[in-house]
């Protein structure tokens, strides 16, 4: 595996792409083999390890994961949109409740849904209750990116086990709680505010695409990974897909950060 | 003892993290990333001072000026032509980093956007007008009815209460710049 020490770091500027569409032009490097990204001060933000989930895992898991239906309306900043009013009342009057707005919501085809704990309450996600066989059927490959994470990032797995051990729920004996599945969804940068601090979140492409790169403006580089392929980032890093061709999920496997009533 | 030298047995050790050493590393390392980001910034200004040299003076006088005033302080001029190299690519991977997506899903997000925005202010304003007009058709009605003298003397009882509260209160407040 290459290390690719990253010299540049265009912080400032990439804070003010927050919620907006990436563009080619905003990649200055593309990663599409196994490599390590570390900074300039020696800290890995990410492993993108290719080729190491077999179809045999993937292909499954995609069959099964591509019923999710639920709408991203609680993302604005990944839907690339602004939190605006939903409704409004009989009166006219707008409701209080806001997020993506239904206008926003009808041109895009995102759909998404959580596997596994919601929060660190112990409270299963919908999805896993009304579809247990998305979680049960999908053990193995769970497993192996589990295994993986413990190979290639002994020390975040470290961290992330003895936290996730804490927590009421997990995924088996991973250092796993939750799945975020993403399907169809190209999302504006945005940074993950769900997952736990100093982890890592693994993520996985599945289905039949072209494009649809994960770039982290940060450092102006993008991972090209296709189905098969894992990548390791730190979610906390402001990060964006570019277009996509085909049908595409993708799946974040991380543990959940939020208690009921924290920030 | 025996004549041959017997070769004592290596001992493999799991290798120890030294402390020391890895602290020292990052200590280096932050100082590399500081040095880097003041030289940028000195590119910067070295191309601001060539662009108002060939300004004032034209084209050919930034060398000379250079010579004269920073190589007797031990710059060398290649030094000086990385920085700028430096500040120009960042400031070139700034601007690509502006760049807008114009894909279809990106454009559509964008007009349902602002089409839904365009709809909250019209209903936001709508609602302004028709709280404008009740407030002032029942101004109107107030000022038509029989009991207007009435409803005038108290409300200006009403406001001068207000005033003279506002007065206290004042009075009360400790001025900030008396309290330095």
């Amino acid at each position: 595996m290459r290390t690719l020490l990253l010299k540049a770091d265009y912080r400032e500027a990439a804070a003010k792409r927050r919620g907006r569409f990436p563009h080619p032009l905003n990649v200055a490097h593309t990663i599409d083999r196994d490599t390590e990204v570390q900074t300039s001060d020696g800290r890995i933000i990410a492993v993108l390890l290719c080729a190491v989930i077999p179809s045999e895992l993937g292909k499954p898991a995609y069959r099964l994961w591509n019923k999710v239906r639920g709408v991203p309306r609680n993302r604005t900043m990944a839907m690339g949109t602004n939190s605006l009013h939903t409704s409004t009342n009989k009166d006219g009057v707008p409701s209080p409740r806001s997020g993506v707005h239904p206008r926003v919501l009808e041109v895009s085809p995102a759909r998404q849904g959580i596997l596994g704990w919601k929060n660190r309450d112990g409270e299963m996600s919908r999805l896993s209750s009304e579809h247990p066989e998305m979680l049960s059927d999908t053990k193995p490959l769970i497993k192996l990116v589990d295994a993986l994470y413990a190979h290639h990032l002994p020390a975040f797995y470290a961290l992330q086990r003895a936290e996730v051990k804490k927590a009421p729920g997990r995924l088996w004996h991973t250092a796993f709680s939750s799945i975020y599945i993403a399907k169809n969804f190209r999302t504006a940068y945005h940074v993950d505010r769900g997952n736990l601090l100093g982890t890592m979140t693994a993520i996985m492409p599945l289905g039949k695409f072209t494009g649809g790169e994960l770039v982290l403006p940060r450092w102006r580089i993008a991972f090209a990974y296709k189905p098969g392929d894992l990548l390791f980032f730190d979610p906390q890093q402001l990060h964006g897909n570019l277009p996509f061709k085909g049908k595409r999920i993708s799946a974040a496997f991380y543990v959940a950060r939020q208690r009921r009533g924290e920030a | 003892m025996s004549e041959h030298h017997v070769e004592k047995k290596k001992v493999m050790r799991f290798p120890r993290e030294n402390a020391t050493l890895a602290a020292l590393d990052a200590k280096a390392l932050a100082g590399i990333e500081r040095g880097r980001k003041v030289n940028i910034e000195v590119g910067h200004i070295f191309r601001e001072i060539k662009a108002e040299i060939r300004r004032a003076l034209g084209h050919g006088h930034w060398r000379q000026h250079f010579k004269d005033t920073f190589v007797p302080r031990g710059i060398s001029l290649r030094t000086a032509q990385e920085w700028m190299r430096m500040a120009r690519k960042e400031k070139n991977a700034e601007s690509a980093l502006s760049a807008s997506a114009s894909d279809s899903q990106a454009e559509a997000v964008r007009d349902a956007t602002e089409a839904a925005k365009a709809e909250e202010g019209c209903r936001r304003r709508l609602e302004k007008r028709v709280l404008d007009q009740q407030f002032r058709q029942l101004t109107s009605d107030l000022l038509r009815s029989a009991s207007w003298p009435a409803a005038r003397r108290e409300l200006i009882a009403a406001l001068d209460q207000l005033q003279t509260k506002l007065i206290n209160k004042r009075k009360e407040e400790p001025r900030a710049d008396l309290a330095a």
